[in-house]
């Protein structure tokens, strides 16, 4: 049995994990100002000249993005008439089904194609490579790269794991094992370890097909998306009982023609914000291929010690996060 | 305080806190940055706080918090072997048990292992711990009870404490 006192010697140790301070300021200093305004949702058509008012005032940055999320969520039908949400549902699921074989980046909207997974919606016991880089300074230059790679669990852990929205990190989420490969582009070095890890959230394309399948969504209604027909959805976020922040709105935007997922957005109750685009790439020699991080010739083989696996990513440290 | 006088004198401190948190040297430099992008960008008035480190330290402590929703993440949460086993492994025993209680540690959720560091690292009082997550103190004994059960370690209950209670939280 440990005592309080061996688990303050643990925290005090941990210590040795510090950051170098002048690489975190460094970062801060190098980081452009981004504006509070940087994304916003795309705006539906309108049939009243109010409403119509209102988004060209949103247009004109007079609104945050926040505000333009009421002004879209209570505003009137489209055009069109909205797609009834089982049939839209049967579609989804549908779509997501024939691309589970895919590539899936998840790239900030209009932005580079870095990160990766393949496949989209792996089966159990399927083996997954999630590429984490290749990670751009704020000078333009690669200076790390990654991937991880593991089987996908049993079908019963992966069920609870995906169809619960409980199933974070808060809640001790998925205990993997696999392999994690590192490029040190600094330091012309790469390491490849056995390692574990935990997965946070729902994985790729299984967790969107996990809300949908659940039918936590509400069809707002069609709109146009990068010049493609879209549907929007809005992701009905069940109450969180946990401390904040919360997760208070999640909308999905669909493409109305094969009904894969196009975007995704999530906003929490502290204000920020995160947007990304969903980009499914079949699975051809060339698109696997560029799944994979490089080790160019010359770099030298580095071994394994705590922590030092492929820096993890995140849809947010990807492209970023708008804040308010 | 200026942003300059708080990257000198205080900014160390808030360091080692984001590296007890998440126990790794990436990731606590990945959620210090995100942070201090942030609060550099807001310091005319965080720099006007009586005890602007306090502010950024509840910063880190909700991005820490935050990342844990919603996201997709992968943690590394244990010590990394090479694949082709060069690297012999440390068999010394206070190595293997405090390895063990890393690899338990990290296993632990967000808020209950937050909730150990802000108490056995930062010596707070379940009252300021539940101040600084935003729930009641039951909660954070409720948090802190099971993880001690999860890790084992006995919990030393000292003249007047009352033993630490499990709360519905969720």
């Amino acid at each position: 049995m440990r005592t309080e006192d061996d688990l303050r010697a643990a925290f005090r140790d941990m210590e040795r994990f510090t950051p170098d301070a002048a690489d975190v300021l460094r970062a801060v200093y190098d980081h452009p100002r981004r504006s509070a305004r940087l994304w916003r949702l795309p705006p539906r058509v309108p049939r009243r000249p109010a409403l119509r008012a209102g988004l060209a005032l949103g247009a004109a940055g007079a609104v945050t993005a926040a505000a333009v999320i009421v002004a879209t969520a209570h505003g009137p039908a489209t055009k069109e008439a909205p797609i009834a949400a089982p049939a839209l549902r049967a579609r989804l699921l549908a779509a997501i089904g024939s691309a589970r074989s895919d590539i899936l980046y998840t790239p900030a909207p209009g932005g580079p194609l870095i990160g990766g997974q393949y496949p989209a919606y792996p089966h159990p016991g399927q083996e997954v490579h999630v590429r984490v880089g290749p990670v751009v300074g704020s000078d333009g230059k690669v200076y790390k790269d990654g991937e991880y790679s593991f089987k996908m669990p049993s079908e019963t852990a992966q069920h609870h794991y995906i169809n619960s929205y409980a199933a974070n990190l808060d809640q001790g989420g998925l205990h993997l094992s696999g392999t994690a490969m590192a490029v040190d582009h600094l330091n012309h070095t790469w390491r490849e370890c056995h390692s574990t890890f935990i997965l946070g959230f729902a994985l790729g394309a299984g967790g969107i097909r996990a809300e949908i399948a659940n039918g936590q969504f509400t069809v707002i209604g069609r709109t146009e998306l990068d010049g493609r027909q879209a549907i929007e959805l809005k992701i009905n976020v069940p109450p969180d009982h946990e401390a904040p922040p919360h997760v208070i709105a999640e909308r999905m935007w669909v493409n109305a023609t094969t009904y894969l997922p196009m975007r995704g957005y999530t906003r929490w109750s502290d204000g920020q914000q995160s947007v990304f685009d969903y980009v499914f790439l079949a699975p051809t020699a060339e698109n696997l291929a560029k799944l994979r991080p490089v080790i160019p010739a010359g770099y030298t083989r580095a071994g394994c010690a705590q922590g030092t696996g492929p820096k993890p990513a995140t849809w947010q440290q990807i492209h970023g996060r708008a804040h308010q | 305080m200026t942003f300059e006088e708080f990257a000198a004198n205080r900014l160390p401190g808030v360091l080692r806190f984001a590296a007890v948190l998440t126990g790794d040297r990436a990731l606590a430099e990945d959620l210090a940055q995100e942070v201090l992008i942030r609060a550099h960008s807001r310091w005319r008035k965080i720099g006007r706080l009586d005890r602007p480190e306090y502010y950024v330290r509840k910063m880190i402590l909700n991005e820490f918090l935050s990342w844990r929703r919603r996201e997709w993440r992968l943690i590394p949460s244990g010590a990394g072997a090479d694949v082709d086993r060069r690297s012999a492994p440390d068999h010394a025993l206070g190595y293997a048990e405090r390895d063990a209680l890393f690899a338990q540690l990290g296993k632990l959720p967000a808020r209950q292992r937050a909730v150990l560091a802000l108490r056995y690292y930062e010596g707070l009082s379940d009252i300021e711990i539940a101040d600084l997550i935003g729930c009641t103190p039951g909660t954070v004994r409720g948090y802190a009870t099971r993880a001690l059960a999860a890790l084992r370690v006995e919990m030393n209950v000292r003249p007047g404490q009352e033993p630490a209670f499990i709360e519905e939280t969720t």
